[in-house]
């Protein structure tokens, strides 16, 4: 037990130094199971743990997608982050994605198996895909061969909003970012 | 895994939010680690073996998840390569569902978030392929959420169903019909 109350400990402390008591509400410590074992591995195991959809702050994807900064908000997170913003003609739900052993070759696969449109283009010097679904309201995405393979999906759920470009930009704000 | 069940619940809509966890990045020492968990994965550069291709969608219609989840009016949006999400109208008040496919991921790592914020995280099998289960509850719904996360080589899918009021099948029924179906739909 001295084992557990020293991860409470840690757990506490670190929830006061990050602010984040709220966001843990006392279900983090899964104990009692005869198969729990517990160890200092995963931080290093998992580096980006929590940390995948942070790459661009919600406010640089607002106005990326003509939202206000107030009118977005995260609805997935992980390896694929989905966020949900309100542009003013529409509502534009826009994902990103990071795998880290995943490739851009697998990628343009993926998307020529879904009969997407794949277009390859350079973005920020990185060969990458632009891929265009057949939906009216024209969802497209972007893929880059940085990192195992990174994308951005821009899904609007209204027509006439330019869902390439707005990729694009998140794409070149991500590589930016990297670089 | 879901992130916008807080939010949600309290009806508190236009709030610009760090992702539920966000700001705990580095807590992860001292938390439990699951026996079974993957951790044979090649590292950052090296491409994983991929599994097999998965339809839009998982190949679930809109039908299916009416008939499925019970609820009425949900509108299918993020309709790409990496999966689908459906909210009632489209719109993030609500309950909410979706399908994921990630290729070349560890399915470790999303089961850690799972382990460090849900109630409770077990492995499972559906059609042969194995993975996690994880419930959430809500404290004035009960076990409204269920993620299932089923690796497929160094790929994996996952089904989040997250319910926003009562009453309201069973979460993880739902999300075990969900992942069978997407499965036996994979070439």
């Amino acid at each position: 037990m001295s084992r557990l109350t020293d991860a409470l400990a840690a757990l506490s402390a670190l929830a006061v130094l990050t602010g984040c008591a709220q966001t843990v509400d006392g279900t983090a410590m899964k104990t009692g199971s005869g198969s729990t074992q517990r160890n200092d591995k995963s931080s290093k195991e998992y580096p980006n743990l929590l940390k995948e959809c942070d790459v661009l702050t919600s406010d640089v994807l607002a106005k990326t997608v003509g939202a206000d900064p107030l009118d977005i908000q995260s609805t997935f997170v992980g390896a694929v982050c989905r966020w949900q913003a309100a542009n003013p003609a529409g509502l534009i739900d826009i994902t990103r994605l990071w795998f880290e052993q995943g490739s851009l070759d697998n990628e343009r696969k993926v998307a020529e198996n879904l009969n997407y449109q794949v277009e390859s283009r350079t973005i920020a010097g990185v060969a990458s895909i632009v891929m265009r679904t057949n939906d009216p309201n024209g969802g497209c995405g972007v893929a880059s061969d940085a990192a195992g393979v990174v994308g951005w999906w821009i899904n609007p759920q209204a027509p006439g909003i330019d869902a390439c470009g707005q990729a694009i930009t998140l794409m070149e704000l991500t590589l930016a970012t990297n670089s | 895994m879901t992130a916008a069940r807080r939010l949600a619940t309290l009806a508190v809509a236009a709030v610009a939010v760090v992702p539920v966890l966000g700001a705990c990045s580095g807590s992860s020492s001292e938390q439990p680690q699951s026996a079974g968990q993957q951790q044979d994965s090649p590292g950052p550069g090296k491409e994983g073996k991929h599994g097999p291709m998965f339809p839009e969608c998982g190949g679930i219609s809109d039908q299916t998840m009416a008939e499925q989840t019970g609820v009425s009016g949900l509108v299918k949006t993020a309709v790409n390569s990496v999966g689908c999400q459906w909210l009632a109208g489209g719109g993030i008040l609500g309950p909410h569902f979706s399908f994921t496919w990630f290729r070349g991921s560890p399915i470790g790592r999303e089961r850690k978030t799972e382990e460090l914020s849900r109630t409770s995280v077990e492995d499972i099998t559906i059609e042969g392929n194995s993975g996690f289960i994880a419930v959430g509850t809500d404290p004035m719904l009960g076990d409204n959420l269920c993620e299932i996360g089923i690796s497929f080589n160094d790929d994996f899918i996952e089904w989040s169903v997250s319910f926003a009021e009562k009453p309201y099948p069973p979460a993880c029924d739902v999300a075990t019909e969900l992942t069978r179906q997407s499965i036996v739909n994979a070439k």
